[in-house]
């Protein structure tokens, strides 16, 4: 065996060491001591703050905000991830071609991937306004809506979440095209010449050759849209600050309220917990699981 | 051009306009008169107006003026330490295949998955012990020190794995030391991954808000994107102007910065989906 090599005072390993020890401190060593605050019941309005167990946790099953916000949670992320994946696909299908048209509506549907949440919201939340906003203009144009008619997008509870659906959908379809614009490159067209020779139909064609070679394409798509999606906070906070009355309230808006307006560390630490865990799962499991299925050429 | 082909594009059209619509909207809209953005939201300035985006830049309290500079030097310092330091722990992952190294790529994968709220809460009871809440410095520390690093030394790890070693070890052998080697001969050979992380933290730094609206708190030295919130926040329904003219100058540098490197933007995303 090889002798031990000491520490070695090159630019290499103290860059290493203090890029490491930054990280340690700054998320390893605060997730371990969120694991610690979940079992306490920390909270800055009372000062005691002693170690309860599970409580937390337990308190978590019968907390009906929580499972109405994982509920949404889960909700949103699902249909966002699946529409703006089929639109985003449908969208690189469509403009697959060369040319300065097909660069400009590939440049528009990237736009708000460049756009900070915030203002997206803003956007929206002025597009979407019930007297003044552009779509309820538009929609009393064509005649949908009476002349006077107005639409509450944001002030009902089952239209402020189909507008969170599809303000998210419109900012993450972007992504999606990008990345099956990059897929799509990567399919031999000879392959799709010999589907062709062989009698197959268009459908045929996309379903059976070029639908399976994209399928990196899904993995990465379904895993980070689904990441980005339970993470959703700020569209949220601007478009309807979880109202009305709480509908639209997703999981990390709970989290982050609790922490931080209401000051139940201890509680929002052990969301927090669950929250991390869901994306773990997805991310490791999910991810997994539809590598496991991608197909190589 | 068929009639059917060139009707495919007209419908491809009219489905890109109706996308861009909102943006367009907060384009025309800022160079408008309030009384023309409500009679007509739709139609071109007329008259053309730069008194919205001059009243964003004059605002009393500075939060336009003081937003973009706190932004930009928050981008660039991250930026470059995230730079420094991630390069070279993509290095030691990439050339090591001890126990060590593997453990380090572990844990740099697993950061990726951490939500911010995760470690907000106990960051936000340190900084307050220390008294570090509304500190920028504070800040700077949990841009550079947290997911993004791990973002950025993925991205390093994986290019690094894919250049040749002679290089480097020609150079030691000749006698640079490593500072040298490294920067002089393999970093301008990274310059595609460089980019990647240069654009996509640039990106996500200027547009993060829970981050400096949890640890800046209202009030203290605000990015460009917390003060757009804070601005709208108050003006919203009164001001249309204003609020597109924020919204466009909080946007346009990182979109002139999508446009000069768009190229390497793509680029960087292709990357992720090919590597799966």
């Amino acid at each position: 065996m090889r002798a031990k090599r000491r520490f070695q005072f090159d630019y290499i390993s103290i860059t290493v060491t203090i890029g490491v020890l930054l990280y340690l401190a700054v998320l390893i060593f605060p997730l371990l001591l969120s694991f610690y605050f979940s079992f306490t019941n920390f909270n800055l309005l009372n000062a005691t703050n002693s170690f309860v167990g599970g409580e937390n946790y337990i308190s978590m099953l019968s907390d009906d905000t929580f499972r109405s916000t994982l509920w949404f949670t889960l909700k949103t992320s699902f249909i966002v991830t699946l529409l703006a994946n089929v639109l985003g696909l449908a969208v690189a299908m469509a403009l697959n071609h060369r040319g300065p048209i097909y660069t400009t509506m590939r440049t528009v549907f990237f736009v708000p991937q460049v756009l900070s949440a915030v203002v997206i919201g803003f956007i929206w939340s002025g597009m979407l306004n019930s007297q003044r906003g552009l779509v309820n203009t538009l929609l009393r144009q064509i005649g949908l809506i009476g002349v006077g008619g107005n639409i509450s997008w944001l002030g009902t509870p089952t239209l402020a979440t189909l507008s969170v659906i599809g303000v998210c959908i419109w900012q993450m379809i972007g992504f999606c095209t990008v990345v099956y614009l990059a897929a799509l490159q990567g399919v031999p067209q000879d392959l799709k010449d010999a589907a062709n020779v062989d009698g197959a139909n268009r459908w045929q064609t996309f379903r059976n050759v070029t639908f399976p070679l994209l399928s990196p394409g899904v993995t990465v798509n379904v895993v980070m849209l689904l990441i980005m999606m339970f993470k959703l906070y700020d569209i949220i906070q601007v478009m309807t600050a979880a109202g009305p009355a709480g509908t639209t309230e997703s999981l990390a808006f709970y989290v982050t309220r609790m922490a931080f307006t209401v000051n139940r560390v201890g509680y929002a630490s052990a969301m927090a917990v669950v929250l991390f865990i869901f994306i773990a799962i997805i991310s490791a499991g999910l991810g997994a699981f539809l590598r496991s299925r991608e197909v190589e050429y | 051009m068929k009639p059917k082909q060139f009707t495919v594009l007209i419908l491809l059209t009219l489905i890109t306009a109706l996308f861009g619509l909102p943006l367009y909207m907060a384009v025309v809209n800022t160079f408008k008169t309030q009384a023309q953005i409500l009679a007509d939201p739709l139609g071109f300035p007329a008259p053309f107006t730069l008194d919205n985006l001059a009243k964003a830049f004059g605002r009393p309290d500075n939060l336009v003026a003081r937003g973009l500079l706190t932004s930009t030097i928050l981008v660039i310092v991250s930026v470059f330490f995230i730079v420094i330091f991630s390069s070279a722990i993509g290095y030691y992952i990439a050339r090591h295949n001890t126990r060590l190294s593997q453990g380090l790529q572990l844990l740099f994968l697993a950061g990726m998955m951490i939500p911010a709220q995760v470690y907000l809460i106990p960051i936000v009871q340190i900084f307050r012990t220390f008294h570090l809440i509304g500190s920028f410095v504070g800040v700077l520390v949990v841009f550079i020190g947290g997911g993004l690093l791990s973002f950025a030394v993925f991205v390093y790890t994986g290019f690094i794995k894919n250049v040749p070693r002679e290089l480097e070890e020609a150079a030691l052998i000749d006698g640079a030391n490593k500072f040298q080697m490294f920067w002089k001969i393999l970093f301008p050979l990274l310059r595609p991954a460089t980019a990647t992380v240069v654009i996509f933290l640039s990106l996500w730094i200027w547009n993060e808000f829970l981050l400096p609206l949890i640890l800046l708190g209202p009030g203290n030295g605000v990015t460009i994107t917390l003060g757009v919130y804070m601005a709208l926040g108050q003006l919203y329904t009164i001001n249309y102007g204003q609020m597109f003219a924020m919204m466009m100058i909080a946007s346009v540098p990182m979109l002139a910065f999508f446009f000069i490197f768009q190229k390497e933007f793509i680029a960087g995303l292709m990357g992720g989906a090919l590597k799966g």
